[in-house]
């Protein structure tokens, strides 16, 4: 029980949006799809759900090839960053004939959602504030009740308190009704906690792909006194630094000698954000 | 497959707009009996041809019909191909209705017209295939014009459909060079180069061809021909629009 991205390659014109990339979202896993803007995230999960075709390569759901497969694409939802709803639908009849297409979309689930969200499903989409229009989405995501759910960009215009509502949802369905989960953002210390692994797609290649705790382990944060924290990573290969007032953190990648560090200066696991620029950035 | 979910959407998208079609004809119809019966009513008031309107409203429906419907279609784990049976099922199911409601509507203008204030009521088909009563009994005559209507119905809704995808796949220079190019080459192009170069041979063949479709004139037309002319349309426009479809992407 897989999607499986077998040699996909794209290009639009003479870009080069996808190349070769190979790719397994295994059974009931959270995984985060992260990427700066135009890496190829989208685009990958355009072609996963048949929405675009690729020039090269296939995805199979489940061992079935997805391309013009119903069989296939009824296992998938994706929420996309854009609407693909008729504007001018009420979100109560977007969820009947969700309820039409997808048999398991749960209709109970998704209305008790909104209340807590505070949407008014009478309402009809072009309505919606960006925020809404994100919200409306995800309680389809999160009531759909397929074996593979697609994010992109789920948080997008969502305030704190409706992001803090939208990640608790998303762990609590996940421990109810274990599924695949691929989130691709941009806000990346956010779901940084909520992600078991991470891909990272740089010029439409996967340049990463594994645990996030494996991942974290290849190198430390380093906290303290600016001065102490300065000469401590002289030798050290450091991807990024802050610096508030007179204290100084540093990210750093390589293993950790615990014997060596200065009793001033506190050791804590890396920062993914940090890691994921220094890895997009070179 | 999602054939049945995907049919019935599109159905649905027709549902709104036809109930307001049909609320409007029916207001023309009582609007019109009224009228002849305060400021007529000497018997000769006649009007015809409400099939015309179904075919403007029909071919709006179809021009009106995909983008919307193939963006949901996407959205909800759909393929392209159970897209396009659901579509060609419910362009056949809605055109076959109406075609039906217009025949008893045209049946039943004509009844209370005549009873109220002898308003009569031809349609567009009653009025070309007429002369076929000489031969038919009415019953026969009468199933023969839906089966026509039917497929006329049909034709004009595919025929809006097409143009919409063609469009749709089409890029920025294209959409202006075919929307620029067509008109001007059946307005003028065509004429200049068939009354100059060609001696009125495309025409010639153009009258061959309406004559074949609608008989000559004054003479009795076919209604089979029209009824071929239609079934071959439907069959060249949908295979072009699966042509078209089946390698549409999300230009969302």
């Amino acid at each position: 029980m897989s999607i499986e991205i077998k040699d996909v390659s794209k290009n639009f014109g003479t870009t080069q949006a996808l190349s070769r990339v190979n790719l397994t979202f295994d059974n009931n896993k959270i995984y985060g799809l992260l990427g700066r803007n135009g890496a190829g995230k989208t685009t990958l999960l355009n072609i996963i759900t048949n929405r675009i075709f690729a020039d090269e390569g296939e995805v199979i759901v489940d061992g079935i090839p997805s391309k013009e497969n119903d069989q296939a694409l009824q296992k998938i939802y994706m929420m996309s960053e854009k609407n693909y709803y008729p504007t001018n639908m009420k979100i109560k009849e977007i969820f009947a004939w969700t309820k039409n297409f997808y048999q398991d979309f749960d209709m109970d689930y998704a209305k008790k959602l909104a209340d807590l969200f505070d949407l008014n499903i009478n309402k009809n989409v072009k309505s919606l504030s960006t925020g809404y229009t994100s919200i409306f989405k995800v309680i389809i995501a999160l009531s759909v009740n397929t074996p593979y759910v697609l994010l992109d960009e789920p948080v997008l215009g969502l305030d704190a308190n409706h992001r803090d509502i939208f990640y608790k949802l998303l762990i609590e369905k996940y421990s109810n009704f274990p599924c695949t989960i691929v989130i691709s953002t941009h806000l990346i210390e956010e779901v940084s906690t909520v992600i078991e692994d991470v891909i990272i797609i740089r010029n439409g290649t996967i340049i990463k792909n594994q645990s996030r705790e494996e991942l974290l382990s290849q190198g430390y944060t380093i906290s303290g006194k600016a001065s102490s924290v300065d000469s401590f990573i002289v030798d050290k290969n450091v991807i990024g630094t802050e610096t508030i007032g007179g204290l100084k953190s540093a990210f750093i990648l390589g293993s950790i000698n615990k014997e060596t560090i200065p009793t001033d200066l506190e050791v804590t696991k890396l920062d993914l954000q940090k890691l994921f620029v220094q890895l997009t950035n070179a | 497959m999602n054939i049945k979910a995907a049919t019935k959407y599109q159905l649905n998208d027709y549902n709104k707009s036809l109930r307001v079609y049909y609320l409007v004809i029916l207001l023309v119809i009582i609007f019109l009996t009224l009228l002849d019966t305060i400021w007529g009513g000497n018997g000769d008031g006649t009007y015809n041809g409400f099939e015309s309107s179904s075919i403007i409203f029909l071919f709006i429906c179809g021009l009106n019909s995909f983008k919307t419907t193939f963006l949901m279609m996407l959205q909800n784990g759909t393929s392209r191909k159970s897209m396009f049976i659901g579509n060609i099922t419910s362009i056949l199911t809605v055109s076959f209705a109406m075609s039906v409601l217009d025949r008893i509507l045209s049946l039943l203008a004509n009844i209370i017209g005549n009873a109220i204030g002898g308003l009569s009521y031809s349609g567009l088909f009653d009025l070309l295939y007429s002369h076929r009563l000489e031969n038919l009994n009415s019953f026969v005559f009468q199933l023969e014009i839906i089966l026509l209507t039917w497929m006329v119905y049909t034709a004009v809704t595919i025929g809006g459909y097409f143009i919409t995808i063609l469009y749709y796949r089409m890029n920025t220079a294209l959409k202006v060079i075919v929307s620029v190019g067509v008109p001007a080459s059946i307005l003028f192009i065509i004429p200049l180069l068939d009354y100059m170069v060609l001696d009125g041979k495309i025409s010639a063949l153009r009258n061959k061809f309406i004559y074949f479709i609608f008989g000559e004139p004054g003479a009795n037309a076919n209604p089979y021909s029209l009824l071929l002319a239609c079934l071959l349309g439907i069959i060249i426009v949908q295979g072009l629009s699966w042509l078209l479809i089946k390698r549409a992407v999300d230009k969302n």
